[in-house]
């Protein structure tokens, strides 16, 4: 017999019983889905976490004043005046000073997440002009206009704005990337525009960015791919200038290759910047410790007289008075993660000293990031465990419906047979139809496996509250699928193959 | 010629521990353009020598020689093979398959041939032309008459130019009038040279056969020669 006879037959087999082969087709989708997604929860989630947690972001320790705490910024309650606010302040040259006191300590920088806004914000001169600055070092959406306004008025830099609970202080600044307060508060002005000066404008109102110094750039090992990184003379001149990821200057201007936006200027902020370099595309295998990629985010050079540290980089630099050298939070990265431990210690030590006992809190986003992901681990297993549960129950029923499938066809093999269907014929034929349903149940199981997946791994990653953030492994995906597929299409041939053996005389009688 | 030769047959059924015998010490011969009629109450082994003639059973003792060939050892595909090239079946029940049209059952065998479709198309619409359904070609089994049905699976069983044709109680689920029919065309099939080995327990049938091979318990009672009858007549 021919293989497109076999085929043919098989497929009308499945034509001819609609809902049987429909609820087999569905049962095997859902298991094939409900076992591709746990499986590939554990296979790319365990992998890709062990490697994000030993990237650079994992590799940082976080040096806050005791007042800008991880758990009173997660709060969301930080009220303090002025005074305290400053008592609080770390200056922008710890960073070299810890460096060299602590050996471990690779880098030393600035890094605080901002939020770009396009243009200036009601007009030239209008007053609504102003930039804000996250400082929680989360992904928040950029507060309003009207929160600042009906926040207290604080006008010099550093100042933290009384918020409810939930909502995310806000700091306003007075110029410079994320600087710059109300116009109408602090007699700021937004950049005019220069005669001869043409912007280009962004597809997105605003979008995440980073504040920092060069060496941020090296503690993550990544380069430019078109133009260059901005320098510590940047952020000594308070330069305006800006580097993109690749993946945010794809989306904010989808009409300018990477070569063609570096020189382009635009008006963020109300500031007018230059477009200095774009990142290579490696960066987006880079993350920060909050999930953000690299190629997401938007860079400018953070303000400060202090250049922070790295091999090779200057280690002091200098000219800015008042306190734009000081912070509220300092970054340092250790060479590998085992260094992390000694460091930390070494620097509480250290800042202890400076600043007196309990004033400076040291996070490790390491600790707590494998602290989350080993309960993730643990609810993995329990996933999988009912994933792979759910799929041997489903194709203990798929065996059962392909028997009695193959049981209520006995006759018509019996009648093949008596006209010259050898049992290989006989298996094929059942086979084929067996094998169509597994193929199509297993391949629309995976199909939505990968919605389900992403389900899965965003409510693990609210319930441990994770801040990795593995991309989508379509390398486990083409593990899971083909063994998947294997295990259906074996149980589906099984049946066929008990059928194939029965006795001719037997299957006649058996209508 | 003997084309089949079956010597000191034996088939023992195991049903529950207990031996059962259907067949005990068989000999029969089936000569090229035969009509056996094989004759017997029901239980006593006929449609089992039947089966084992045609390659559908196979047998616990004795000789099977098909052209003078023994049949044991051969393969399952072997015996499919020979299923498909020199057998034909017609069955009581018809078995026909519901779901496929006249046209279409009388095609499988060529299709388990590896004739191709074009083909099997043609051969298979010339013999349903052959007994009578060239306005039925297209008809499903459930839409035609008994003896429709059995002029289609007769139509099946010579698709292949068999040798043989292997009839077990070709009209017991007739009308007389259409039994008459079919036996007809077995005649006349026979009279084309074709063997036919029918089982039945009919003596008014069994008249249309050059010889009837009596059993009874499993054993060959005895061979009657037909001397007057339609087979007779050619």
């Amino acid at each position: 017999m021919q293989s497109s006879d076999t085929f043919a037959m098989g497929l009308r087999s499945l034509k001819e019983r609609p809902l049987e082969t429909g609820l087999i087709i569905l049962g095997i989708t859902l298991a094939s889905c409900v076992a591709a997604a746990s499986l590939l929860l554990l296979l790319s989630q365990k992998a890709q976490s062990d490697k994000i947690l030993q990237g650079p972001a994992y590799r940082e320790i976080l040096v806050s004043s005791a007042s800008d705490s991880g758990q009173n910024a997660r709060s969301g309650i930080t009220l303090v005046n002025q005074q305290a606010a400053q008592s609080f302040q770390l200056s922008a040259s710890d960073l070299s000073a810890a460096g060299s006191k602590v050996p471990q300590l690779a880098f030393g920088y600035r890094a605080d997440n901002t939020r770009f806004r396009a243009g200036n914000f009601g007009g030239r001169g209008g007053g609504g002009n102003f930039a804000v600055r996250v400082t929680n070092g989360g992904d928040a959406p950029a507060p309003t206009a009207a929160q600042v306004a009906t926040g207290a008025v604080v006008p010099p830099e550093g100042v933290v704005v009384a918020v409810a609970e939930g909502q995310m202080p806000v700091q306003v600044g007075p110029g410079g990337p994320g600087g710059g307060g109300p116009a109408g508060a602090f007699g700021f002005q937004p950049e005019a525009i220069p005669e001869g000066v043409t912007l280009i404008k962004p597809t997105a109102t605003d979008f995440n960015g980073v504040n920092t110094n060069p060496s941020f750039f090296l503690a993550y090992g990544v380069s430019a791919g078109q133009g260059s990184l901005f320098t510590d003379d940047d952020a000594v001149n308070n330069a305006a200038v800006l580097v993109l990821g690749p993946n945010l200057a794809k989306k904010l201007y989808p009409d300018l290759t990477a070569e063609k936006l570096v020189g382009q200027k635009t008006q963020l902020n109300g500031r007018i910047y230059t477009i200095v370099g774009v990142l290579e595309n490696s960066s987006a295998g880079l993350s920060l410790a909050n999930g953000n990629s690299l190629a997401d985010l938007a860079f400018a050079p953070i303000r400060q007289q202090n250049f922070g540290f790295a091999p090779g980089a200057p280690a002091e630099g200098g000219g800015f008075g008042g306190n734009f050298g000081q912070t509220r939070n300092l970054r340092f990265a250790v060479a590998k993660v085992a260094d992390l431990k000694e460091a930390s210690a070494a620097l509480t030590k250290f800042f202890d000293a400076k600043y007196g006992e309990g004033k400076v809190t040291i996070t490790v986003p390491f600790e707590a990031a494998q602290l989350s992901q080993s309960g993730f681990e643990r609810l993995l297993w329990i996933i999988v465990a009912f994933g792979v549960g759910t799929l041997v129950m489903a194709l203990i029923n798929l065996m059962n419906m392909m028997l009695t499938r193959a049981l209520r066809r006995q006759t018509a093999m019996g009648i093949l047979a008596a006209m010259g269907a050898n049992r290989q014929t006989l298996a094929a034929l059942q086979g084929v139809e067996g094998g169509l349903m597994a193929l199509a149940g297993t391949v629309i199981g995976v199909v939505l496996a990968i919605p389900l997946y992403e389900l899965l791994y965003q409510a693990g990653r609210n319930l441990f509250n994770l801040q990795t953030k593995a991309s989508f492994d379509w390398a486990a995906l083409s593990m899971v699928t083909p063994g998947l597929l294997i295990i259906t299409l074996l149980l589906a041939f099984l049946p066929a193959w008990q059928t194939s053996r029965i006795e001719i005389t037997t299957a006649l009688r058996a209508e | 010629m003997n084309m089949i030769t079956l010597k000191g047959i034996n088939k023992i059924y195991d049903a529950g521990g207990e031996k059962i015998s259907a067949l005990q010490g068989v000999d029969l011969k089936i000569a090229k353009g035969d009509f056996v009629a094989i004759m017997g109450p029901s239980g006593s082994g006929k449609s089992t020598l039947l089966h084992i003639l045609g390659l559908l059973d196979s047998f616990s003792e004795g000789e099977y020689t098909l052209e003078d060939h023994p049949v044991q050892g051969l393969s399952d595909k072997e015996k499919a093979r020979l299923r498909n090239q020199h057998f034909g079946f017609i069955f009581q029940s018809f078995y026909l398959l519901p779901e496929y049209s006249a046209l279409e059952n009388v095609m499988l065998p060529l299709s388990l041939a590896g004739m191709p479709l074009k083909e099997r198309r043609q051969k298979a619409g010339e013999l349903l032309v052959k007994v009578g359904l060239s306005h039925r070609v297209n008809f499903y089994p459930s839409m035609l008459s008994g003896g429709q049905q059995q002029r289609v699976a007769i139509a099946r069983a010579l698709a292949n130019n068999p040798t043989v044709i292997f009839a077990d109680e070709p009209t017991g689920n007739l009308p007389l009038a259409m039994g008459e029919e079919i036996l007809d065309i077995l005649t006349d099939l026979n009279k084309q040279g074709v063997s036919v080995v029918m089982v039945t327990h009919d003596e008014r049938l069994a008249e249309r056969a050059s010889r009837v091979v009596r059993v009874q318990d499993g054993r060959v009672m005895g061979e009657t020669l037909v001397t007057e009858g339609p087979h007779h007549a050619k």
